[in-house]
């Protein structure tokens, strides 16, 4: 019998799955390998294992971006059927889910059954996890300190009505915060690397962005840098274009935000 | 730091923001109410042949320049809300004519068409000063829904049923119809989230911008009386119909028609008239628009290989509104793009380009 297979059989209610010899150890020898994973792929891989070591039948990672109304950041680490996801992307529901909502404005676990829907558009992606096999779901976010604005939330589900409504989940919610703020650290220093990368900075130029988040003025910069104020003005100018900015405050500002320096 | 001559030269063009409150204040101010309608949507595609295309990636911007430019649109709805008011001002100290009314309409709408170009740009932006001014000029020029609406849009991106792109069957005024039911249905829905993601129980900014649209309806009211108002309502709906035309315009057939996988924001279709770019804020690099919609207008540049527009946006605003003559014109386009995304002929310095395709 596999590990799927076990969980199957023993998550028929939250009690006997949190009573099972090995539950706790098993969830936490999947998250400890979250942060050593070397890509999605395998981030995906452990987030599946972790899923059936909670005794969940979905789960899903959102990691997006505060202040993102356009929801243009966002990113999923999908264990959980991939046609609720092409529906969902369909319907561009990101900004009336009321899981991500949640997760923009609180930072503890809660069953979804806690979380008030406000509009019809909230009910109908409420609606449409439940048509998916999520009728109950733990929701966990998964916030950040130091001016990063992304943000991340663990969505774990179950297709059995009121599977996480039991004393039990207190156990779950520990084990998939823990599983939550890994997901997310991944994940930012995932798009750190990324952006990184894709724009081409070097040391020098993160360097420079920590100087000016610091208040240094253009000839500070260029003492400790060991370059010429117009030099430093320049490469601020190329940084300013790759960031979308119109000021170098506002270019340290975001690298700031997206965890750069 | 460069600033050169040619960069200052360059970031110059697009003081023709401006244009369309200037042309308002020149309607009221002689007495032709026809002037910017004549300006903005007669003379303004001629102007193709003189300016021709935008050629180049935009500079990187001094920081000078740059921030002159992001300043840009805060002054224009600033100098809107002044057209506004100086209009409402000389209507009230003149005994306008029914037809005097009529033409100052066709000026009104032609000027708040453009405004929601600026509008859409401040909306974009992540300060609170550029969303308040967005919000007030999305009210003032009687489309408060704007913000509401054009956050759906992009996260649906190229979703037919939604009526967020056209199917190739769909005329202009289906499409409209579709989405004038289900905009204002969606957008208190928009704005009751929004306020949730900022922690509040009201107001995603949608009163803010309700509440410009009763001013300057107050404000109409009170100038003229109720022809004054009558004349405000009639152009606020005909703005609002225009921009869901404009949606039609920039997604038609980009939606299920499309074969290929849709790159993020989906297709949509650009057009790379330097005039245009520079009135629009650069809205008619659609589809890198919507791939990025937080670049700044000023750092916007079309995408490789995109759908090439035949016409600018108010020849097409005006041949969508006969589906016949739409069809003329988009279906050989589409067919250029489906076969050679890559080789697109551009109108350039044309009005419209005829050009078939060669397969």
């Amino acid at each position: 019998m596999n590990s799927c297979e076990a969980t199957v059989e023993s998550s028929q209610n939250l009690p006997n799955v949190v009573a099972r010899e090995g539950f706790a150890r098993q969830a936490l020898g999947v998250i400890e390998r979250v942060a050593q994973a070397q890509d999605e792929p395998a981030v995906l891989d452990l987030l599946y294992q972790a899923k059936a070591a909670l005794g969940a039948d979905h789960a899903v990672f959102a990691s997006f971006v505060r202040c993102d109304e356009s929801w243009e950041n966002v990113r999923f680490l999908l264990a959980a059927p991939p046609e609720w996801c092409l529906e969902y992307q369909r319907q561009g529901w990101y900004g009336s889910d009321p899981w991500l909502l949640y997760a923009l404005t609180h930072s503890e676990p809660v069953c979804e059954t806690e979380i008030e829907l406000r509009t019809p558009s909230q009910r109908a992606a409420r609606a449409l996890a439940a048509r998916h096999g999520m009728e109950s779901a733990l929701i966990v976010p998964a916030p950040s300190s130091g001016g990063l604005s992304r943000l991340g939330v663990l969505m774990l589900g179950s297709s059995r009505v009121g599977f996480f409504d039991s004393p039990s989940v207190s156990a779950i919610k520990i084990l998939a915060r823990s599983l939550a703020m890994d997901l997310h650290e991944w994940w930012v220093r995932r798009i750190r690397a990324e952006i990184i990368a894709e724009n081409r900075l070097t040391p020098d130029d993160l360097m420079l962005l920590a100087y000016e988040k610091c208040g240094r003025t253009s000839g500070q910069i260029a003492d400790a840098m060991g370059i010429t104020p117009a030099s430093v003005d320049s490469r601020f100018q190329r940084l300013n274009a790759k960031f979308n900015t119109a000021r170098r405050a506002g270019a340290a500002k975001i690298a700031s935000e997206y965890g750069l320096i | 730091m460069s600033r050169t001559p040619a960069e200052a030269a360059r970031a110059s063009g697009y003081l023709v923001m401006f244009a369309p409150p200037a042309l308002l204040v020149a309607s009221v101010t002689g007495d032709a109410p026809w002037i910017a309608f004549v300006g903005l949507i007669v003379v303004l595609p001629f102007l193709r042949a003189v300016v021709g295309d935008a050629t180049g990636a935009p500079p990187e911007w001094s920081e000078t320049i740059a921030t002159f430019l992001g300043a840009l649109p805060i002054g224009c709805a600033v100098v809107y809300a002044g057209a506004f008011g100086y209009a409402m001002w000389r209507l009230g100290r003149s005994a306008p004519t029914g037809g005097y009314l009529a033409l100052l309409g066709l000026s009104l709408w032609a000027v708040c068409a453009f405004a929601t170009c600026v509008a859409h740009e401040l909306l974009h932006r992540r300060d609170a000063l550029s969303q308040t001014a967005g919000r007030v000029l999305s009210g003032m020029i009687g489309y408060p829904l704007q913000e509401r609406e054009h956050v759906v849009h992009h996260a649906r991106g190229s979703d037919v049923a939604s009526a967020e792109s056209a199917d190739i069957d769909e005329s202009v005024w289906l499409f409209t119809a579709r989405r004038a039911l289900r905009v204002p249905r969606t957008a208190w829905d928009g704005d009751v989230a929004a306020a949730q993601q900022r922690g509040h129980r009201l107001s995603g900014g949608l009163p803010l911008a309700v509440a410009a649209t009763i001013a300057t309806a107050m404000g109409f009211g009170i100038a003229v009386g109720p022809r004054g108002l009558l004349l405000y309502v009639v152009v606020a709906l005909a703005v609002g119909w225009t921009l869901q035309a404009m949606t039609y315009i920039q997604h038609w057939a980009m939606g299920d028609d499309v074969d290929a996988k849709q790159p993020p924001g989906g297709f949509s279709w650009e057009d790379r008239c330097q005039l245009q770019v520079w009135l629009t804020l650069g809205i008619s690099y659609h589809q890198a628009h919507h791939a990025r919609g937080g670049v700044p207008y000023y750092r916007q540049q079309p995408v490789e290989g995109s759908p090439r527009q035949p016409a600018g946006y108010v020849v097409l605003l005006f041949a969508s509104m006969v589906p016949p003559l739409w069809r003329a014109l988009m279906l050989p386009a589409l067919k250029r793009w489906k076969a050679a995304p890559l080789s697109q002929p551009s109108p350039g310095r044309r009005m419209i380009c005829f050009q078939r395709s060669q397969s």
